[in-house]
């Protein structure tokens, strides 16, 4: 039996007998056996209530009852996102274990019980969403699957790593300032942040209060599209959820992109060249191409005060990070890992004009590419991250070292929906990725032109050599 | 001591955060640029009279 390996191919599957919920549940836990210690996906596994789960759905078809559409669909959720199976560790030390208990499941996670979603085990992190990897805590380390001396990207890691491998079909990150995007960036998935406030981010522990983003990663657009469909949607817990009707966001996913006007930018953000992968042009000119071929025309465009953007996000950053952790920074500092010490040593630069100063800086830059961008185009265009997955060790060896090249923050700090797309592979055979942004609640349109893409490529579906099978 | 040292060891005590040694030379060296560009952000066009980017509803229960 051949086990499908999007949520798509196995929802269809289990509704015309070829699979059962159990089997795709078994072959989660086996691929787990194999992989999770190579590359760190979880740091608890819900082996046994997953089998329960699955036995349920199962129970259900054979009953003739209607099933949700992520039935028997196995999936990982971030560990600072509560469930009731287990306390949420937020990978830290410091995290009082009593918080996820008191509140059960998260929106979110009831809605995707709801949906008949498999909830697999809780994914590795980075310590509060943050914090570098520490070999001190007692906590895996997030490897790359496509080459385990890299890291899988943060704070998303073990839902990245976990999709890429094969170990369950969809999952849960968060993103404050690119941690959906840049570990399906660096692991080859598909990422996923709606606009800010389509996805209810009530129980789940805070990194930015104005920044955090749920969202979905899988394997395709096509697969984060079905989970939003169960995530969407406003819920009176979550005072920054929005009230904008949603929409069914697969019904968009028809492969043309006629009338669709796509603005590329690879200047804004772009580090020294030094810093940029040799493959990136090359490849996202590729895309360009394929994108075209699907009906879309390619125009380009200057994204507006994007250097302002990553600076006024880092403002606003240290502030609400420092508001949630400034009790246990003052009497606790060293359980927390080398690099989450540091950012919090940082937040003390930052006055409370700062913080307002960085917010209405913000409130100018969403008017300006509003106004600038997206009254002209329907989508930007840009590399995910200027280089492919980074090596682990100096990360770990010097956390306080800014190493990353990634072209995310922006999106975060405007709100408008984003998704990261694989695009190809470097000369050394490691993932690289395109991101596309939409308008406001335009998350079907985002995803349609990501699924058109992924229509004409197959990156999406590599999986790294460590997980074949 | 310097200006940037003088400044990160009285932010951080006034904070109540107590660092390492180390720690503490590393945010001295991190402290210039930070500043910078947050003073930047104060020179932003446009933003003179703009609302900042936070608001609530009062008749939240």
């Amino acid at each position: 039996m051949s086990i499908p390996t999007t949520i798509a191919s196995a929802a269809k599957a289990l509704r015309e007998g070829e699979v059962t919920a159990t089997e795709l549940a078994q072959a989660s836990i086996a691929r787990a056996d194999e992989v999770d210690h190579l590359v760190g996906v979880y740091i608890t596994r819900f082996d046994e209530q997953m089998l329960e789960a699955a036995a349920a759905v199962d129970a259900d078809i054979s009953a003739g009852k209607q099933i949700g559409p992520l039935a028997g669909i196995p999936l990982g959720i971030k560990d600072i996102i509560t469930t009731t199976e287990a306390p949420t560790t937020g990978q830290s030390v410091v995290q009082d274990l009593s918080w996820g208990p008191a509140i059960g499941d998260a929106v979110v996670i009831r809605r995707l019980r709801e949906a008949g979603g498999l909830i697999s085990g809780k994914t590795t992190t980075m310590e509060f969403a943050m914090g570098m990897p520490d070999a001190s805590k007692p906590f895996p380390i997030c490897r790359n699957p496509w080459d385990l001396d890299r890291w899988a990207g943060g704070s998303s890691s073990g839902t990245g790593s976990g999709v890429s491998t094969g170990v369950f079909l969809g999952g849960l990150g968060t993103d404050t300032g690119g941690s959906i995007r840049f570990p399906s960036a660096y692991c080859g998935t598909t990422g996923l942040i709606g606009t800010l406030g389509r996805v209810p981010k009530s129980g789940c522990l805070p990194l930015g209060y104005s920044l955090d983003h749920i969202g979905p990663m899988a394997r395709s657009a096509e697969d984060c599209a079905i989970m939003l469909n169960a995530l969407a949607g406003r819920d009176e817990s979550d005072v920054t959820a929005l009230d904008v009707p949603t929409e069914d966001y697969t019904a968009g996913l028809t492969g043309d992109l006629t009338g669709i006007t796509i603005g590329v930018d690879i200047h804004a953000g772009r580090p020294s060249a030094d810093s940029v992968d040799p493959a990136v042009d090359g490849l996202l000119q590729d895309a360009i191409a394929v994108l075209k071929g699907r009906g879309a025309n390619v125009v380009d465009v200057s994204v507006p005060l994007y250097d302002e953007g990553t600076l006024a996000l880092t403002a606003i950053m240290a502030g609400e990070r420092a508001a949630f952790h400034m009790p246990d920074a003052q009497s606790q500092l060293q359980n927390y890992t080398a690099g989450f010490r540091h950012a919090l040593g940082v937040t003390t630069f930052f006055s409370a004009a700062d913080y307002v100063q960085a917010q209405r800086v913000r409130r100018v830059i969403v008017k300006a590419v509003n106004n600038e961008v997206f009254a002209k185009v329907d989508l930007v265009l840009t590399p995910t991250t200027w280089t492919a997955a980074t090596p682990l060790q100096p990360l770990m060896d010097e956390p306080w070292k800014p190493r990353l090249s990634i072209n995310t923050r922006y999106w975060d700090l405007t709100g408008h929906p984003a998704i990261a797309v694989p695009m190809g592979f470097n000369a050394e055979g490691l993932p690289m990725s395109l991101q596309l942004s939409g308008r406001p609640f335009a998350e079907g349109t985002v995803l349609r032109a990501a699924h058109a893409f992924q229509r004409d490529t197959d990156f999406h579906r590599a999986v790294p050599p460590i997980a074949h099978s | 001591m310097s200006d940037a040292r003088e400044t990160v060891v009285s932010l951080l005590a006034q904070a109540g955060i107590k660092p390492t040694a180390d720690e503490i030379d590393r945010l001295v060296d991190a402290y210039p640029e930070t500043r910078a560009g947050v003073e930047s952000l104060y020179t932003v066009p446009g933003v003179r009279y703009e609302e900042p980017a936070v608001t609530f509803d009062p008749r939240q229960v």
